[in-house]
């Protein structure tokens, strides 16, 4: 790759000796919000919009904010599952743009997906087992005996009951079919995993039982995980580095720590501000936003947040604010927070 | 002490299942609640927090119905009152906001014309009248631009308005409970903390006794004065909120403190409560929780604990943990 050295300095790097596995490179989705007519062009927003991100082998990256904010799409992206309208994603150099029909399927082996809605992405009339097996004969991989020998492997992985294995997604709990659907993503020993919501449709306990389960097998198969999340709480427990998105684009991405404990972006604090914490000791003075976000299809001109933001000047309407570090920590802000 | 606005004595609900046999969502469930004050209903899904706040309001379903016990608003036993006279008892004194908003309103009509029309019915006024009201309420629960917001229709307003035209419907009947089910779920974090802000000023403002329905138990500690936790339909702890989260001594209530993701400190390995809740048709004949529990005995498995005070809370637990936090 000859591009290597200028991506190097464009990127924001956690770990310099880190591998990058993923990556995207000002990259844009628009989708077409009204279909063109006789006497009107078609109307288009950018869902996403461009969006630069890079992905260390093994480590966690979680993407938050608000409904809309474009986090799913920009995880669809950087699976490789929607093209982008300009910009590249590439998975181990590779932008999926270029890769052939053939080896585009091939690359499925590497990136897996796991959606809120385990119940929805389960075939509702076919056995768990053959299900989690279904993928190892979809890329045939390995002889038959090894297939069944490897599911099971993968079923015991997830702590699935063995009485359930014959057991239709009908029959079971929403955590038991979410821990099918991990084994189903897991068992072509993926490198990337993307994980879009998986745990906000379950109840607190059995979320904690998954998000303990992941944390076990990223650490077991060394994945990498993209972590898709509206909830800043799941997200400290699971992540080693957070993008915080508004209206498809990053506001601040750096090291967990730091982006929530030490946020630099108006937005980041008021969104952390607004998560309520489980002491009723805690008496926090509260950092209430007005109003809503404004419409993905009509963003503000400028800096997109600058509707909401408690510190906006006349720039911030103007001039989308460039990309800065602060110490290694990457943030979209004219007067981001500079205090160390 | 004069007496509560709102309590429930033994409350169980029945539902008769399409298979014919008869399952019990909610037993036996007590608490109590005073004018002004916010109780929070946490557990699970399916432990019967939904269910219990439909039987205080007469709103369950079909096949349900109460049981045994009591629920007593102001004096009126409501689990023996007509389906008529229940009516006119939600139409004064219960106000109900649920999660979906959006389809909790009705979608051909203006949110204005919603708001105006429960006036209406409530109050002998013209319907001029009742619109200026339905405005004038929509600009109490802080909707921006009211007069033009009262002619729009649900589907263009966001999920945060629809939330607040719900709570000011809600409030056009001057009610003196207000049922909040999963009311702030479905929204972002930011809007979340717009909506709570407002029913707790509505409940400051009015002396509204405020039920919340929830199961984040991040926003019952921000919100609440008084917790119920219930666990397979039954009530397993009632403490005051500090109390509850400073040492909870129903180990379900422990379980669930300890499974909480919490944003101001980064749990190495968040606790996980092994198992599942038993289904409704399946209780096991002791403590329902036994089969989770750490330190269930003998007497957890057969005999069924009763939910007794003991210094400031009510607790059902043979084995309850210590007082106060090790």
């Amino acid at each position: 790759m000859s591009t290597t050295a200028d991506l190097k300095a464009l990127s924001a790097r956690p770990d310099p000796a880190g591998e990058t596995i993923a990556e995207t490179r000002d990259v844009s989705k628009a989708f077409v919000y009204r279909k063109a007519s006789l006497t009107r062009a078609a109307e288009i927003f950018n869902a996403v919009d461009k969006v630069s991100l890079c992905l260390e082998r093994s480590e966690t990256l979680a993407i938050v904010g608000e409904s809309g904010c474009g986090k799913s799409t920009f995880g669809r992206l950087i699976a490789g599952l929607l093209p982008p309208s300009s910009g590249e994603a590439t998975f181990r150099g590779h932008s999926y743009a270029t890769l052939s029909a053939e080896d585009w399927r091939a690359s499925r082996r590497n990136v897996q997906i796991i959606f809120q809605d385990a119940a929805g992405s389960l075939d509702p009339r076919l056995p768990v087992e053959i299900q989690v097996r279904e993928p190892l004969d979809l890329h045939e991989i390995g002889s038959r005996a090894d297939r069944a020998a490897r599911t099971r492997e993968m079923l015991d992985a997830v702590q699935l009951g063995r009485h359930l294995w014959q057991a239709v997604p009908s029959e079971l709990s929403g955590g038991q079919q979410q821990r099918v659907v991990i084994a189903r993503a897991l068992i072509t020993k993926p490198e990337l995993v993307i994980c879009d919501e998986p745990v906000s449709a379950l109840d607190v306990s059995i979320q904690a039982q998954i998000l303990s389960l992941l944390a076990d097998l990223k650490s077991r198969m060394g994945l990498t995980l993209v972590f898709i999340s509206h909830d800043l709480a799941v997200v400290r427990q699971i992540a080693d580095r957070v993008a915080v998105m508004y209206l498809g684009r990053v506001c601040e991405c750096g090291p967990a720590g730091q982006v929530l404990s030490h946020p630099r972006h108006p937005y980041t604090k008021a969104l952390l501000s607004a998560v309520p914490v489980p002491d009723p000791a805690v008496k926090r003075t509260r950092l209430l936003l007005a109003g809503d976000p404004p419409s993905p299809h009509t963003p503000p001109a400028g800096c997109r947040f600058h509707t909401r933001c408690p510190v906006a000047v006349g720039i911030c309407s103007q001039h989308a604010p460039e990309r800065q570090f602060i110490n290694g920590h990457e943030v979209h802000c004219h007067f981001p927070e500079n205090a160390p | 002490m004069s007496s509560p606005l709102l309590f429930l004595d033994r409350l169980s609900v029945a539902i008769r299942a399409r298979s014919g046999e008869t399952v019990y969502p909610v037993r036996d469930a007590s608490f109590s609640l005073e004018k002004g004050e916010t109780l929070a209903l946490v557990g699970e899904s399916g432990c019967g927090k939904s269910m219990t706040c439909l039987a205080v309001s007469g709103l369950l379903p079909k096949r349900g119905r109460i049981d045994a016990g009591q629920a007593v608003l102001d004096g009126t036993d409501l689990a023996g009152l007509s389906p008529k006279a229940m009516r006119q008892v939600r139409r004064r004194d219960i106000a109900f906001v649920f999660q979906d908003a959006t389809n909790g309103l009705n979608p051909v009509k203006s949110v204005g014309w919603q708001i105006a029309e429960s006036v209406v019915l409530r109050e002998n006024v013209s319907w001029r009248a009742a619109r200026l009201r339905a405005v004038a309420l929509l600009e109490r629960v802080g909707m921006p631009d009211p007069s033009s917001r009262a002619r729009d229709f649900p589907h263009q307003l966001s999920g945060g308005m629809n939330q607040r035209a719900m709570i000011a419907l809600a409030m056009a009947g001057r009610p003196k409970l207000l049922i909040a089910d999963e009311a702030t779920t479905a929204l972002d974090v930011t809007i979340q903390a717009q909506i709570l802000a407002l029913i707790d000023d509505l409940r400051a403002d009015y002396g509204l006794a405020v039920i919340f329905v929830t199961h984040d138990l991040s926003l019952v500690a921000e919100i609440a004065d008084t917790v119920v936790v219930m666990y397979a339909g039954r009530v397993i702890e009632t403490a005051r909120v500090a109390d509850l989260y400073g040492a909870p001594r129903h180990p379900y209530s422990a379980g669930l403190l300890n499974s909480l993701p919490r944003m101001d400190m980064k749990r190495s390995d968040l606790q996980v409560i092994e198992g599942q809740v038993p289904p409704i048709n399946a209780m096991p004949s002791g403590c329902a929780f036994a089969p989770r529990c750490f330190r269930s005995t003998e007497i957890c498995r057969r005999q069924i604990p009763e939910l007794t005070s003991i210094s400031q809370r009510q607790l059902a637990c043979h084995q309850p943990g210590a007082e106060q936090a090790s």
